[in-house]
């Protein structure tokens, strides 16, 4: 009886100390992408897709490729500049020109070109083709679309403050820039306000 | 009965007391133990030993904050600018985590002892930490990320000052100094004005040396922006009849000297302990003093095609923990009587039982009873700044450190090919008697 009452004691503890170690280990859940995350605060993931996907729709929504179409006779070659972070984060710059690409292309209204340092690795890639790769598979050099268009933008912020809450107010301002004359043909602005309401305590 | 245990007790104590308190110092000690070699490593110019040194700080979850702040200059020492931008972010991360009250950690400060709580970097070294990550990223070519750093500074003061934005010790002007120099290179102008103003305010008031690149700096863009009045103020209370207008298409390449000048203050325990007067029982009090290490360095000089400059200690680390640590002290005096007035209470419920634990009780919380003696040690005690704009191309840049008398003390020279329109920043550490 005894012995059976230590067992059971013992029992209780590892059942105990497993729960316990089970509570330690680190945790993944997998969430689909769509799914929002927001735990900072911060521009994330979900702010760059939303921001993107919404203003390049619009971008394509609007009368100047219709125009350009009359024009010239074919879809418009656009390339993607600089979008400068004026913000007071570290964004990640480099994902959220990702995501405009991508809707860019998706959008099958426009023709898409690389950016000058995709450029310079393509280039280096075709001369490397020159003594390398059978004739009749050689990409020849000289044979690169021009781009009419140019996009470039800036994210900024305006921060407010009251004692744990904060308001951030995220500004992103997007312009295509023809290359040949340098008239904007199309300007479009986003903004996303997020209130941040920080815990007094923690554990 | 009551008095032979009474006078029987005295005498273990005593002894217990020494040994404990031994052992307490050693305690502390092995903290400043791991820093001095931190610093003895950095004196001769061992950085990765240093980091070495530094290690076995990492798995003090406490400290997890000071462990980051410090590897973060240790690797930017090292020449690792990548890798302290990854540290300092990952301060930056520990210590949001930390705004937050903890209560367990409350209690433990206000019950246990004044180091039992996590590492809060207190307002002039977080601004610091800003400081030194728009260095590294200026150091690396990365403009708008030193930017960025700029407004988190301007964002972090507004959040502890939301009337004024400065910082409540002091430690505030070479932030904005630097942020300035940022706006500036980014050519933003009118921030690159506001900055400077609130450095040479913060300079003002706290009755330091207003550095004479912001000087020139103040003039230049008051001039451009033509704010005349406040361009005459400037003029006669520098003394300053010329200066160069501001070029707003350089075609120059700007080279930016930082000399850390010697340790940061270090954290020092005083701590007193009496018997109680009526009770045989110890009680201490503990308190953090400050203990600077100047060097003998005034000013530095940059050489650059035989034209000099001389750059202007911008930053006293020492002043500014100073003025901190004097702020905190009621505070921190307040906690001690608390934490000695509950011992001494718990000493008293416990003792009507058990006299052999009450003594315990008593030695314990006697042995617990710390200062906390933690701070950012890696920073420097000063920091120095040249900056001056040279034609692009490649130059022998000379760099001079020079005592009170005006005598060079310790100097390198560089070969730099420097680019046009580009920020270049130099770093140099001097410790009284090497210079790295």
């Amino acid at each position: 009886m005894m012995i059976a009452t230590r067992v059971n004691g013992l029992a209780t503890i590892m059942v105990a100390m497993m729960l316990v170690l089970a509570g330690c280990a680190t945790q993944v859940d997998r969430i689909g992408m769509e799914e929002e995350q927001d735990i900072s605060g911060r521009w994330n993931d979900t702010d760059s897709r939303l921001v993107s996907s919404e203003m390049i729709e619009d971008m394509i929504s609007r009368g100047w490729i219709d125009r350009h179409q009359g024009r010239a006779g074919n879809n418009p070659t656009v390339i993607v500049g600089q979008v400068r972070n004026l913000s007071h984060e570290h964004i990640n710059v480099n994902t959220f020109i990702r995501d405009i690409e991508r809707e860019l292309i998706n959008s099958g209204r426009v023709t898409f070109v690389a950016s000058g340092s995709e450029r310079d690795a393509i280039r280096d890639e075709r001369t490397d083709q020159l003594g390398n790769v059978r004739e009749e598979t050689r990409s020849q050099a000289g044979q690169e679309e021009g781009a009419d268009y140019i996009l470039t933008g800036t994210i900024n912020t305006i921060m407010d403050t009251e004692g744990r809450t904060e308001v951030a107010y995220y500004q992103v301002d997007l312009a295509l820039t023809s290359l040949a004359d340098n008239t904007r043909v199309w300007v479009g602005q986003k903004q996303i306000r997020k209130v941040i309401r920080r815990g007094l305590f923690r554990s | 009965m009551r008095s032979w245990l009474h006078g029987e007790l005295r005498r273990p104590a005593r002894a217990c007391g020494v040994v404990l308190l031994a052992l307490a110092v050693s305690g502390c000690a092995s903290r400043g133990a791991l820093f001095d070699r931190v610093d003895a490593e950095l004196q001769q110019g061992r950085t990765e030993q240093a980091l070495t040194a530094l290690e076995p700080l990492a798995a003090s979850g406490r400290n997890q904050a000071l462990y980051l702040l410090n590897r973060g200059m240790l690797l930017r020492m090292a020449g690792d600018i990548d890798g302290s931008i990854a540290a300092f972010e990952q301060a930056k991360t520990a210590i949001g985590q930390l705004q937050p009250i903890s209560i367990s950690e409350s209690l433990a400060t206000w019950a246990i002892a004044e180091d039992s709580g996590s590492y809060k970097p207190p307002v002039h070294e977080h601004l610091l930490l800003h400081a030194y990550q728009a260095l590294n990223f200026l150091q690396a070519g990365r403009l708008e990320e030193a930017r960025v750093e700029a407004l988190q500074i301007d964002l972090g003061l507004r959040r502890v000052d939301p009337a004024n934005h400065r910082a409540p010790h002091g430690g505030d002007a070479f932030p904005r100094y630097i942020s300035g120099l940022i706006f500036e290179a980014n050519e933003d102008w009118s921030d690159a004005l506001i900055a400077y103003r609130k450095a040479y305010e913060s300079y003002t008031q706290y009755r330091q040396p207003i550095p004479r690149d912001l000087q020139y700096s103040l003039l230049r863009l008051t001039d451009y922006l033509e704010l005349i009045e406040e361009r005459n103020s400037y003029a006669e209370t520098f003394g300053i009849q010329e200066w160069a207008a501001l070029d707003t298409r350089p075609d120059r390449a700007t080279v930016v000297l930082v000399v850390h000048d010697g340790f940061a203050p270090r954290l020092r325990e005083e701590s007193v302990v009496i018997g109680h007067p009526s009770e045989n029982r110890l009680i201490r009090v503990s308190l953090p003093a400050l203990e600077a290490r100047p060097t003998r360095l005034s000013r530095i000089r940059l050489v650059a095609d035989g034209v000099q400059t001389d750059g202007d200690a911008v930053e006293d680390v020492s002043a500014a923990a100073d003025a901190w640590l004097s702020a905190q002290i009621p505070g921190l005096l307040a906690r001690a009587v608390t934490r000695n007035v509950a011992r001494n209470e718990m000493t008293r419920r416990v003792e009507r039982d058990n006299q052999g634990l009450a003594l315990l009780v008593n030695l314990v919380g006697t042995f617990l009873e710390n200062a906390d003696t933690r701070t950012w040690r890696t920073l420097p005690d000063r920091l120095h700044l040249a900056r001056m704009q040279v034609p692009p191309g490649r130059h022998v840049l000379r760099m001079e450190l020079l005592d009170n008398a005006g005598r060079v003390v310790g100097g390198s020279e560089q070969n730099l090919d420097l680019h046009r329109g580009t920020t270049t920043v130099l770093t140099a550490h001097w410790f009284g008697n090497s210079l790295w």
